[in-house]
């Protein structure tokens, strides 16, 4: 009896150590649930150099033009040719926009969480203040305060939805 | 020992047995790391950093003689991704603590559990005296050495394809013999990143 008890104290101890040994190692990004991203599937994704008809705005995917644009962290002043954009998403990178009436103090957000997968630009025609968009997924929020940015940021770039794990940022050199 | 003795032992035993399974089965998953990988990833892994160092290498070759903005920044993007997907798998083969190269022929993994249509179908398909199935031959990477401009960009776009190919035939051939993530969401990707590549290229060479 005295042995039943030690070894099944032993085995409750090995438990509590194992789960605690869990919880000292990193949560897993891509399988952390974010409230409010919309998910689409894409299929296209031919290189044209045409005007494409998407069905969102902005974009979250689909066929594009053979050229990306820069997303190292890149903050466009002006608005993107759409092409482009989706090109870079292809790329595995986080497309924040924003509705050029957000407040100087917002702006300063969102170009301070500028980094490697990522860029900014203006979107006047879209619905929400703040967009982020990944190769088919896309979350509007009303501030650059809202803790989902960094999540999304954190799940999506170079996501588990990267069409081309490991595809470059770097525009190309030359700017072509 | 008496029965009563290994009875004793034997359920707490099994308790704990049971205790440490369920923990395994909460906390594992079949990702890259938490499981033993079997011959087909590990020589997926090993043939495919290899096959991807060559479509680098013509990449660099034609990159030096060639003006087309298109062709450059084709060459441009397969340079960076194929590099980056050649160091996920070298990462890999660190992991599961296996060579990065093998002394084995090239794609036996695949070859072994191979019906006969489908290994003469490869066969027919492309060259036999490369290293590894739809890689340029040491005499075609010499000739796209030699050749400039336009001669370059057309036979560069005419190897790519077949190793193109040949990398979508590996890749598929992996995921048929695989069961990790990991593994079969890379292989899945490059599936559909180099399909999709094949078609711009065959319009692209409609140039020349």
């Amino acid at each position: 009896m005295k042995l039943f008890i030690s070894i099944t104290v032993l085995a409750i101890l090995l438990l509590i150590g194992s789960s605690l040994w869990s919880k000292n190692t990193k949560e897993k990004a891509w399988v952390q649930n974010i409230t409010g991203v919309v998910s689409t599937i894409v299929t296209d994704r031919n290189h044209v150099q045409t005007k494409v008809n998407y069905d969102s705005t902005p974009s979250v995917g689909g066929d594009h033009h053979p050229v990306w644009l820069g997303c190292n962290g890149d903050v466009y002043e002006e608005p993107v040719v759409e092409e482009n954009a989706v090109h870079s998403l292809e790329h595995g990178a986080v497309w924040i926009t924003y509705q050029p009436s957000i407040t100087g103090e917002q702006f300063t957000m969102l170009d301070d969480k500028m980094a490697g997968y990522s860029f900014l630009s203006p979107y006047p025609e879209q619905d929400s203040p703040i967009m982020l968009t990944a190769w088919g997924v896309q979350l509007s929020v009303d501030s650059a305060n809202d803790p989902r940015i960094d999540q999304f940021l954190t799940k999506y770039r170079q996501g588990p939805q990267t069409p081309e794990p490991g595809a470059t940022c770097n525009a190309i050199p030359g700017g072509m | 020992m008496n029965y009563k003795k290994i009875k004793r032992h034997t359920l707490p035993l099994l308790a704990a047995f049971i205790i440490g399974i369920g923990v395994l089965v909460i906390d594992g998953q079949t990702s890259v790391n938490s499981v033993k990988p079997n011959a087909a990833e590990i020589g997926f892994a090993q043939d495919m950093s290899v096959h991807h160092q060559q479509a680098i290498e013509m990449s660099f070759l034609v990159r030096e003689t060639s003006n087309d903005p298109d062709i450059l920044g084709f060459a441009f993007d397969i340079i960076n991704t194929q590099a980056a997907q050649r160091g996920m798998m070298l990462g890999w083969l660190d992991l599961w603590e296996q060579p990065f190269t093998t002394t084995q022929q090239p794609m036996m993994w695949m070859m072994e559990d191979m019906s006969m249509t489908d290994h003469q179908q490869m066969m027919n398909d492309f060259t036999p005296s490369a290293y590894m199935q739809g890689m340029a031959t040491s005499e075609e990477m010499n000739t796209l050495t030699k050749f400039n401009g336009l001669d370059a960009e057309q036979l560069f776009l005419e190897l790519m394809i077949r190793h193109h190919k040949s990398g979508v035939m590996m890749a598929e051939g992996v995921i048929k013999r695989s069961d990790n993530e990991t593994v079969v969401r890379l292989a899945q990707a490059m599936i559909n990143g180099q399909e999709a590549e094949i078609d711009y290229m065959k319009g692209l060479l409609l140039r020349y």
